[in-house]
């Protein structure tokens, strides 16, 4: 009988207290993906757009699709659920996208900071900022792989992520990176797909690059689909790297793919009459998929050719993607953490981000050939 | 040496410990040690661990010289009837407000984050009931249970793993750079999530083996340690020092990072489970001061204790207005609770060493 009683005690504690939060799945309207445009009537308000499936058989459409304006996020999510015949419910959404003016005007920080604040946001949520379009245009597309444009982004974004087209950047990791010294949030950025006129383009999208925001949340750059990967082998977050590059060996420019099986990367920050100095040392293990170079590759001395080659090039092309940081005062490749481990006292978050632009930095990198393709010649 | 079916085994004595201090203290832990001694704070952890284990050995002190009294029974034969249920009365109020604040901080992490609408009163009279009767059932049912929500907390632990994807040891370095004051004043702010393991006083005699109570004791307290140490580390690593700052809750915000395939929301998967952890620290609290009341008032049994004192642990929890009089109330109740037993311990000893009480000799002689 007492452990019946306990029992019974026991199972009230998890089922009884949820009588006054009941939420019955039929009856929510689950928000999965929403976009934010700045109002071009009022700079103080913005517009969120939305989509949510209807899970209704007498329903027209599988999916409703809601704009609204507002001064806040919650005043937004209100004014939602006003036009909604369900309770609204935040916690199944996948996807923020942002249009580029958002990113740059501060508009994005100022949301992310409100959804920081959403006790049922999920902190896992993919933020895109979208290039030539407004963030209700990606929310409203067509997609042709998916019916629900939430579920598109959110696929689009896992799958490059495991590709290792695109790194994987959260809410979470976005919070992080702008509250941490010696680091700025970097966010991927995304354009509309399809045939003819911009306007028509609403059959997908594709990840073209990512955006560098600084110490404000604002964008300040943005780095191309290739400058990607050597900001991702830089701050390694390289997952199943494969990349395209073009060689100059023996004078002729050379095609190469390969996958980059390992990387890793040291840091050696100094103060030099108080100017900071950072040398770089990045190892590299490749696996050469094709390379179109009409020569026996297990001749020696070919492994070494195409690894000094490689190495020039992930030299010439990583340098490049750190310059542009430092040009845009971004340190998206969080050297500022390097500097403050280095010289805790002399590091100030202020200090770092003026610091950073003339900050001396340099690049070696040796790289590793563990096999060339299947080929013995490859231009056969 | 065998364990008779009133006494503590080893292991049950080691849950008890554990169920004890492990309470909801360590949801905001990380932000505690962080403002006190910023990336270094799971050095602090590791002090105010030894400070544990070092109170743990005065209190063993004390009790191995009166190895079938309790608290109350002790300090009336050291500090004579008056001041000794002074004293005794004392570390019975501790024990009821410190219940009363475990189960009120976990009721505004649950209100905060999971049963908005739910009122406040539904989650103590729950708590309280299971609280009651499980303490009500004497030490060795209470010891029992304590055994099944240990077992459950390693389990909570791995669930606690899941946002290690997002890790970055860069947060945690360099190591030692906020100097010996800040992690020595962390320490001591780290020290009062330690508290719980003073149920010593009252359980010393309900032991079986008590040989080896000190060793268990120590082994319990480094366990301790560690999943605290490891649980800055991991918030830490994942948040960002910085961002911890930033968190009322930082354990919730950090494992509202991590995702399973069954569950996209850890963090409830986690409060689910560590409900029972509350629970288990708020009965041990319940029972100590139960018992103590009843050794204290001459009666053989606690139950009628039991029965009548929990409107006080709902008043201490209940008390608070808002969220800021919650963590002033822990706050007082770390500080004043924590240095009232150590020097009820520390007056005890010194009392008895210089008046040459020692129930071992006596017996002997």
């Amino acid at each position: 009988m007492k452990k019946v009683l306990l029992l019974v005690l026991c199972l009230s504690l998890v089922l009884v207290g949820g009588c006054w939060d009941v939420l019955v799945v039929e009856e929510l309207a689950l928000a999965f993906a929403i976009g934010i445009d700045h109002d071009v009537n009022n700079p103080r308000r913005f517009i969120l757009s939305m989509t949510n499936p209807t899970f209704s058989e007498t329903s027209q459409s599988d999916t409703r699709k809601i704009l609204t304006e507002s001064y806040s996020l919650s005043n937004a999510f209100f004014n939602l659920q006003r036009q909604r015949e369900r309770i609204l419910v935040l916690g199944q959404i996948t996807s923020i996208v942002f249009s580029e003016e958002a990113a740059r005007s501060g508009l994005l920080h100022n949301i992310m900071r409100q959804v920081d604040q959403q006790r049922d946001m999920n902190p896992n949520v993919h933020l895109l900022i979208v290039r030539g379009h407004k963030a209700q245009d990606v929310i409203f597309m067509k997609p042709e792989e998916n019916a629900r444009v939430a579920v598109y982004l959110d696929k689009v974004m896992n799958t490059n992520f495991t590709a290792g087209e695109a790194p994987r950047i959260s809410a979470s990791r976005y919070w992080v990176s702008y509250s941490t010294a010696g680091i700025d949030p970097v966010i991927p950025v995304i354009e509309l797909t399809g045939p003819g006129e911009e306007e028509k383009k609403t059959d997908g999208v594709i990840i073209t690059g990512l955006a560098a925001l600084d110490y404000t949340g604002r964008m300040q750059g943005f780095l191309n689909d290739k400058q990607t990967y050597y900001f991702m082998l830089l701050t390694g977050q390289n997952h199943r790297s494969r990349m395209t590059t073009r060689l100059d060996i023996d004078g002729q420019v050379r095609d190469t793919s390969f996958y980059v099986k390992d990387v890793s990367l040291k840091v050696k920050p100094a103060l030099e009459n108080g100017r900071p100095r950072l040398a770089l040392k990045m190892a590299l293990e490749v696996d050469v998929i094709n390379i179109e170079w009409d020569v026996d590759v297990e001749q020696e001395g070919v492994d070494e050719i195409i690894e000094t080659a490689l190495a020039r090039d992930f030299q010439g092309n990583a340098l490049e993607v750190i310059r542009l940081t430092q040009d845009w005062g971004t340190d998206i490749v969080g050297l500022g953490q390097h500097m403050r481990i280095k010289y805790p006292r002399w590091f100030k978050d202020e200090r770092w981000r003026q610091e950073y632009r003339n900050a001396h930095i340099t690049l070696e990198v040796k790289v590793k050939v563990r096999r060339v393709g299947t080929l013995i010649r490859p231009q056969y | 040496m065998a364990a008779n079916k009133f006494e503590l085994t080893d292991y049950q004595w080691f849950a008890v410990i554990v169920c004890a201090v492990l309470g909801a203290g360590i949801t905001i832990l990380p932000r505690t040690v962080a403002i006190s001694a910023g990336r270094d704070g799971w050095l602090s952890i590791i002090l105010a661990g030894a400070g544990a284990c070092l109170f743990a050995l005065l209190l063993w002190l004390l009790c191995r010289k009166f190895p079938t009294k309790t608290l109350p029974e002790i300090s009336v034969a050291v500090l004579g009837r008056l001041l000794g249920t002074a004293v005794s009365v004392l570390y019975i109020l501790y024990a009821f407000v410190l219940a009363g604040a475990i189960m009120r901080v976990f009721v505004e992490i649950i209100d905060t984050w999971v049963l908005i609408w739910t009122p406040d009163y539904v989650f103590y009279l729950l708590l309280l009931g299971v609280t009651v009767y499980v303490a009500r059932m004497g030490a060795t049912t209470l010891a029992r249970l304590m055994e099944i929500i240990t077992l459950l907390t390693v389990v909570v632990f791995l669930i606690w793993l899941t946002p290690l994807g997002e890790f970055n040891s860069l947060h945690l370095l360099p190591v030692g750079a906020e100097g010996v004051v800040a992690i020595a004043e962390g320490a001591l702010e780290a020290f009062f999530s330690f508290l719980g393991f003073e149920a010593l006083l009252v359980f010393y005699p309900l032991i079986a083996n008590q040989q080896k109570v000190l060793k268990v004791t120590l082994i319990a307290l480094v366990f301790i340690t560690l999943l605290y140490a490891g649980n800055v580390i991991l918030t830490f690593g994942v948040l960002g020092v910085e961002h911890t700052m930033l968190q009322k809750w930082p354990v919730i915000s950090y494992l509202r990072v991590g995702s399973l395939p069954f569950a996209r929301r850890v963090d409830t998967v986690v409060l689910f489970f560590w409900t029972a952890q509350i629970m288990g620290g708020a009965a041990v609290q319940y029972f100590a001061g139960t018992y103590s009341l009843a050794v204290l008032t001459g009666r053989r049994f606690h139950d009628i204790w039991t029965l009548v004192c929990w409107p006080a642990v709902f008043l201490v929890a209940a008390a608070p207005q808002s969220l800021g009089q919650v963590f002033k109330v822990v706050d007082l109740v770390g500080r004043w609770g924590g240095a009232l037993v150590l020097g009820i311990v520390l007056l005890l000893l010194a009392v008895a060493q210089v008046r040459g009480l020692d129930e071992r000799g006596e017996s002997a002689k």
